[in-house]
């Protein structure tokens, strides 16, 4: 099935890299280093420079801590949203956002897709989505309020749990007028989840994939990478890599990432090891 | 008798399961394909000749890509000869570098080019076993049934990596 987000179309042979471009002070792995904007918008210079198909701009860190309301939300993202247009007509434009009010002000502005990390907590998000004819990403966190950690959480199974929720926000987003071609689910690791969630959700990702609803994923860096290995923030990006290398084999197709080209490089391997990919040009044995 | 010959090279990277996203033979596939095509648009009945694993599925594959709709058979009058010098051509060849390859392959050169059937049937498939060549044999064996004058065409040679690779066309006058 083709993808289409916003003015932007991919093969259903393709992945995507979908670059993390944090407009806030505090988000837990670069740590306010793109807070200012001009830090930001070189940031966004370097994804496109690095191959990103994707920019996901979020003006608000997904842990718990200073409130940020609307209006401040909008005032990191929406005119850098607009800049950001200007600037690269070829670059899709996501919005890590769960408001609806924001997202309409940043499909205004030019978004392409908005990110919907906080599993439909503001449900008129998708009417947003369908009225500027955006795509949306479904994502699962198992009904926490947005910006609250997983705390005695448990799933009699996770991986049905995020799929009957996401598959379920995405039927009903078709059926608010949000393009089929144009929503993407995601499992949300660690959103709602303990670590070993996450691993399930990520062990057993093909079963996602089989819904047929292309599937997103947000693993860089995250906790349960680094309890997994017990590896600060910082030294992560191997195990990242691991889990980003068995999430492609699955056959996820959008990677949330902060490092663009060692992602691209793994996540092109594991669909060329999948046969779903050829390689970049093999001749060796076959002069 | 025959009345055209294709010689092209038995070369494993232009079989559709071994395509690359960039094709590393896309020359070699480009001229192939279109002499390949020129030659055995009007035939019924092609033949494929070679003595590599790979030369039966390269010579299917090379009519297939032309949209070749005829038979394959034996002693038909369009024949595919597959076949290609020497492997050995440098350090970086597939067989690594044996001086004695320039040599040969420039015999072998020379004979595809002149158009005169006693020229392939004084080919050596012996030094081309040891020089990693293919279907010099079966140039040689073809050579009795190219009777008469042969008007010839090489419109490729060269030797990427390391294999010397010739797209040949003979048309009997």
């Amino acid at each position: 099935m083709t993808l289409r987000l916003g003015r932007h179309e991919f093969a259903d042979d393709r992945t995507l890299m979908m670059a993390i471009v944090n407009r806030t002070p505090d988000s837990f792995f670069d740590r306010g280093a793109t807070w200012a904007e001009d830090a930001a918008f070189e940031r966004v210079r370097q994804v496109v420079d690095e191959g990103a198909e994707i920019v996901d701009i979020g003006g608000i860190k997904a842990a718990p801590g200073e409130e940020i309301d609307a209006e401040e939300e909008k005032r990191r993202v929406v005119d850098f949203v607009a800049r950001v247009r200007r600037e690269w007509p070829q670059i899709v434009i996501s919005v890590d956002t769960w408001r609806a009010e924001v997202a309409r002000a940043v499909c205004e502005a030019g978004a392409d897709l908005i990110n919907d990390a906080w599993g439909g907590a503001d449900p008129a998000l998708a009417e947003v989505a369908a009225e500027f004819d955006v795509a949306l990403v479904c994502t699962h966190t198992g009904g926490v309020a947005p910006r609250t950690r997983p705390h005695r959480i448990e799933y009699e199974d996770v991986v049905a749990a995020a799929i009957e929720s996401t598959v379920t926000q995405a039927e009903r987003a078709v059926s608010l007028g949000v393009d089929p071609d144009s929503i993407l689910i995601d499992p949300a690791h660690d959103f709602g989840k303990n670590t070993f969630h996450s691993l399930e959700v990520t062990r057993r990702l093909d079963e996602m994939v089989a819904t047929g609803w292309p599937v997103l994923v947000s693993l860089s860096n995250k906790d349960f990478v680094g309890e997994s290995l017990d590896r600060p923030v910082g030294e992560r990006l191997p195990g990242t890599l691991a889990a980003t290398a068995v999430a492609a084999t699955a056959g996820a197709r959008v990677f949330r990432v902060h490092q663009v080209p060692q992602t691209r490089d793994v996540v092109d391997m594991a669909w060329t090891i999948a046969g779903r990919r050829k390689p970049a040009r093999a001749i060796r044995g076959l002069a | 008798m025959i009345r055209r010959l294709v010689v092209v090279p038995p070369v494993p990277a232009l079989l559709p399961r071994y395509a690359s996203l960039t094709d590393p033979v896309a020359d070699l596939r480009r001229s192939a394909t279109f002499v390949v095509g020129a030659m055995t648009r009007e035939a019924e009945e092609v033949s494929i000749v070679g003595d590599d694993p790979f030369a039966e599925p390269v010579g299917r594959a090379l009519l297939d890509a032309t949209g070749f709709a005829g038979r394959i058979g034996d002693d038909a009058e369009v024949v595919l000869a597959m076949a290609n010098g020497s492997a050995k051509r440098g350090e970086k060849a597939p067989g690594h570098l044996d001086e004695r390859a320039f040599e040969f392959d420039d015999v072998v050169d020379a004979a595809l080019r002149s158009g005169d059937p006693r020229r392939l049937a004084a080919l050596d498939p012996e030094s081309g076993a040891e020089l990693w060549a293919s279907g010099i044999g079966v140039l040689r064996d073809l050579a009795p049934r190219l009777e008469g004058t042969w008007r010839v065409s090489v419109p490729y040679a060269d030797a990427p990596y390391g294999v010397l690779w010739w797209v040949a066309a003979w048309v009997a006058d």
